[in-house]
This record gives structure tokens, sequence and C-alpha cells, in this order.
């Protein structure tokens, strides 16, 4: 016992020495890497999208959580891969943070009011029109106020999203679309994915219609204005962008509807009615027939090998 | 080797009579399905199958072996034309098959009801009743003719079947036309139509055409004779008791 204790204490020490060694040897290498890489990194982001101000060295950890601002969490953390892959990707951050001070706390996340407004902004600065024809739309008019108190009125960002902005004619933008506008107007998404289109944008048919292809995006506006692209007179039109050959007939064609509901057109509610009760029928005396032929057939041994007929 | 051919006609039955059975393996076989008939039914399950496996995962595009198997057929669009083709060949039986039934029944004047049709008569019902004693032991099983009532319903469910998605599935495909000939809210009608009779089709299908066919007492685990298009005479004799006896009266088949 004592010899094994003293050799593999002698052991312990020899250990203990090259391990301090190998340890300073380990910590000096991890200083060396994380110096290097923090200046390539440095070098990196100076020539990419967080760009000279180096945003991304704070708000690229995911550690750094939220903060409060008038009320609601506003996350800190930005995903630096997720955001140079997006659309955005190449831009600064400033270019968006407009107003940006060196302050800590930053004084434009201080306040939601002066945050909102100048994400507003920031969008307006590139993308004038679409911001313009958003100011005229039924969510521009929620968003001043001037419809139902402006509480709930997305903005771009609602539905563009933010740091992870993406190109609107992508399959996954045009997949994503329905949840997002599915966010206050559920019941019609649902509707809508119980549609020819709704299922072939859900499997990736690219050329399948999504909610915007009828309703439109930024100019969008109620059904019964008569600007709409869904209004009585333009209807067709909009049916037209993809079925050239269709008329008026075609625009009867109901997206929004639940065929079991009594909301539903008669003759949808009742074709719809009638199958399911004919599938309730046929299949009871489909299966009561085939369960008591199977019931019989066990009871006389015939489909275990004691033969017979009958 | 004699067809029994629908409906049999007098001509037929005497042409029948010199040879009405083939002899295979040491058994006597009656030949119940002309190849017309063999050839039919292949094309309607092959396309059928067709249809079940890409229809489907456009109905259930939400769930998750919908996307896996849009993705085994490489897409929406590849999947909807495989089942556009299958669909095409489909109603093409469909509309030979009827044309079939003109030529028997305008031309040669076959008739209607009788032992030899596929129409329901009043035996059926009885028979249906005969058959729910007979599976509590409260009497004998009935003496089928020809044809049984499960297997009249099977071929009128095809063919209510056929008539009800052929037609909605056109529609479907050609939306524009439809809404030119009738109106748009027939697209919403239609896509009911042709899902809901998607379900009755393939239900039925799995579950009580594959059982009465196969399944069923004393032909488990599978019987060929929609495929060979024959049938032993020890199995007429046993499972359509009135249709042996009218062969052996009519000089189609040797007694057992």
């Amino acid at each position: 016992m004592k010899t094994v204790a003293g050799a593999a204490g002698g052991f312990a020490k020899e250990f203990t020495c090259l391990r301090r060694g190998a340890g300073f040897g380990i910590l000096a290498f991890i200083l060396l890497v994380l110096l290097t890489g923090e200046v390539a990194w440095a070098q990196e982001s100076a020539q990419s999208a967080e760009g000279d101000n180096g945003c991304l060295v704070c708000h690229g950890q995911e550690y750094l959580g939220s903060v409060e601002v008038d009320g609601a969490a506003q996350d800190l953390f930005v995903g630096p891969e997720a955001y140079e892959e997006s659309a955005h990707g190449l831009l600064p951050c400033a270019s968006c943070h407009i107003g940006f001070t060196h302050d800590n706390p930053h004084q434009m996340v201080t306040n939601a009011e002066f945050f909102a407004e100048t994400a507003r902004e920031a969008c307006r600065n590139c993308h004038a029109d679409q911001f313009e024809m958003y100011q005229q739309s039924y969510h521009g008019e929620l968003s001043r106020g001037g419809v139902a108190g402006g509480v709930l009125a997305p903005g771009c960002t609602d539905c563009h999203g933010m740091h992870q902005v993406q190109r609107v004619d992508t399959l996954e933008y045009r997949q994503d679309i329905q949840q997002i506008c599915g966010q206050c107007h559920g019941g019609r998404t649902d509707t809508f994915l119980d549609t020819y289109h709704g299922k072939a944008i859900t499997l990736g048919r690219e050329a399948s219609a999504t909610c915007v292809d009828c309703h439109g995006s930024h100019f969008i506006l109620p059904t019964t204005n008569p600007m709409s692209t869904l209004s009585e007179a333009n209807h067709l039109d909009t049916c037209q962008t993809c079925h050239p050959d269709a008329d008026e007939g075609f625009t009867s064609f109901l997206v929004h509807i639940q065929p079991t509901s009594t909301d539903a057109p008669l003759i949808v509610f009742a074709v719809a009615i009638f199958y399911i009760s004919m599938i309730v029928v046929v299949f009871a005396f489909g299966g009561i027939h085939t369960l008591l032929y199977i019931y019989r057939g066990l009871k006389n041994g015939l489909y275990f090998g004691k033969g017979g007929h009958h | 080797m004699a067809e029994a051919t629908y409906p049999a006609t007098g001509e037929e039955r005497l042409e029948g009579a010199a040879v009405a059975e083939t002899n295979v393996e040491g058994r006597d076989y009656y030949v119940r399905f002309s190849p017309y008939h063999r050839l039919s039914h292949f094309v309607m399950m092959t396309t059928f199958i067709g249809c079940a496996l890409t229809g489907p995962p456009l109905k259930y595009s939400y769930d998750f072996w919908a996307q896996a198997m849009m993705g085994f057929w490489g897409g929406v669009e590849n999947a909807g034309l495989i089942h556009r083709v299958m669909a095409g060949f489909m109603v093409a039986d469909f509309v030979i098959h009827v044309l079939y039934l003109g030529y028997h029944i305008g031309l040669k004047k076959a008739k209607i009801f009788g032992p030899d049709s596929i129409f329901f008569w009043k035996k059926d019902l009885t028979d249906a009743l005969g058959m729910v004693k007979w599976f509590f032991d409260r009497g004998p099983r009935p003496r089928f003719e020809r044809f049984t009532f499960w297997e009249k319903f099977d071929y009128w469910a095809v063919f209510w079947g056929i008539a009800m998605i052929g037609t909605s599935g056109f529609a479907l495909w050609f939306p524009t036309v439809t809404s030119t000939l009738v109106s748009g809210i027939f697209l919403n009608v239609a896509r009911i139509i042709h899902g809901d009779e998607a379900i009755l089709a393939i239900g039925w299908i799995l579950f009580v055409h594959l059982y009465n066919s196969h399944l069923r007492m004393n032909v488990f685990p599978m019987d060929p004779v929609i495929f060979t298009g024959r049938m032993p005479v020890e199995h007429v004799k046993h499972d359509k008791a009135a249709w042996y006896d009218r062969l052996v009266r009519e000089g189609k088949i040797k007694p057992e």
C-alpha cells in the first residue's frame, strides 16, 4: 500500500510540474488565439456588416439578455450569422439605427416611440416608395391611430423582420408570409391554407399564390375599398395575373370559407355535410359487415388452419 | 376455355357449354373474368394506387409525412403530373367500360336485372339479411348468384366514385373552364367532392374491398381470381351456390 502510495505521490509531484508547465503553455496558446482571433475578427468586422463601430462585439453575445423599453422587453442580442445572411447583411448597423450614440444605455432604445419612429425613418431612407404606399394603406392608417387607435398596427418590421430581413421573392418568405399575416388574421390563414394555393405553397410550389399576391402588400386595403386589389372592380384583374383566361364567374370562388360552417354558401355547406354523412354511413355499413365477417371467420376457426367451409 | 363475360348472352352460353372448364393442377376451374375484365380491373387498380399516392400529400400538406412524400415525388408539380396522367388512364378505363355497358345493354339486349347482372335486384336485400343471420349462426349462408351484394357494392362504389372524383378533378384541373361553364363557387364544391370522395375511396379499398376480396374466410390470404380470371369450381360451389347450380344446369361446368 505504502509503496504504491509513495510511487503515486512521486508521480503526482512530477505530474503537477508537468501539468503546470502545460497549463501555462495552453493558457498562452489560448491568449494568443484570442488575441489574433480578436484582431482578425475586428479586421473582418471593419469590412463587413457591423461596420467600423463593431456593434456586434457586444450585441453578438447571446448572454447580453434584454432591457426594458417602456415596459416591453427589448432583446439586445443580434445573431451575427443570421444578420450576415439577411438581405441587409452588408449594411452597417448605423444605417438603420440612425441617431445612434455611444452613451450607455444608448439613448435610442430607452424610448419606444423614438425607437419605432427611427425604425420607420430607417426603412424609408432606402425604400421610400414602399413606405409611401404603406402610409396610404389600411395598416398605415392604423399605425397613425386613424382607424382603431393604432395599437396593433403592423409596421415595416412586423412583416419583414428586423435583423433577419429576407428578400420577399424567396420561397421561404413566401411560405412564412401566411404565418406573419396570421399573427393578426389567424382565421384567414387557416382557411387559406385549406385551399389549393395554401397547400401548394406549404409544399414548396413557388408559383402558388400567397396572401399578398391577392391582397397586395404595402398598399393593402380592405376589400370594401374601391382601390383594393380585391374590390369588385379589381378582383378579376388580380385573378388574371395568374389565370389569364379567367372571366367574371371566376371571382365567385371563395378562399376564406369553412365549408362545414353555416356561413358558407348553401351549396358548399350542403355538399360538405352530404359527404360527411355519406362517409359515416358508408364506413359504418362496410365496417360492420367486415367486422361481422371476421367474427364469423374466427368463430369457425377458418383463419387458423382448422379448415373447412362455411 | 370459355370466357364468362358480362352479361352472358344466349349465344355465349351455347358456346361455353362445350368447353366450360379448364383444368389446372388437377382442379377444375371456371373462367369467371374475361381478359377485358382483368385488364380493366388492372388499369383501375394501378391508376388508383398512382392517384392515391400522389393526391393525399397535397390534401394533408400540413403533415410531416405529406412533405416527405412530396419530396419523394420531387415536388407538387411532379406529383400533380403523375396524378393527372394516372387520372387520364383511369377515366379512359371508365369511359371504355361505359361503352362496354352500352354495347351489351343497348346492342346485345342484355337484361339489366337478372342473375348475371351487376345491377342490384331484390335478391341482394334478402341475401344481405341472410348474411346477418349467418354471421350470428341463425341461418344458412345465402346461396349467392354470380355477384354477391358486396361485390356489386364495390362495383357501384367505383362507378359513382369515378364519376364524382373524375368530374371534380377535371373541374379543379381547368379552373377557368369551370368558372366559365358554371361558376367559381363550383371550385369550392369540386374541392370538397374531390377530397372527400378520395377519403371514401381509399378507406373503402383499404378496409372493405381488400378484406372482402382477399382476407375473407375461405379465400384468405388472397384470391387471385381478378388477375387470373379463374375460380376453382369447388370454390364456386361453396361461395356462390345459386350460380353454381345454374352453371351446372346450363351445362357450363361439370358437377363436383
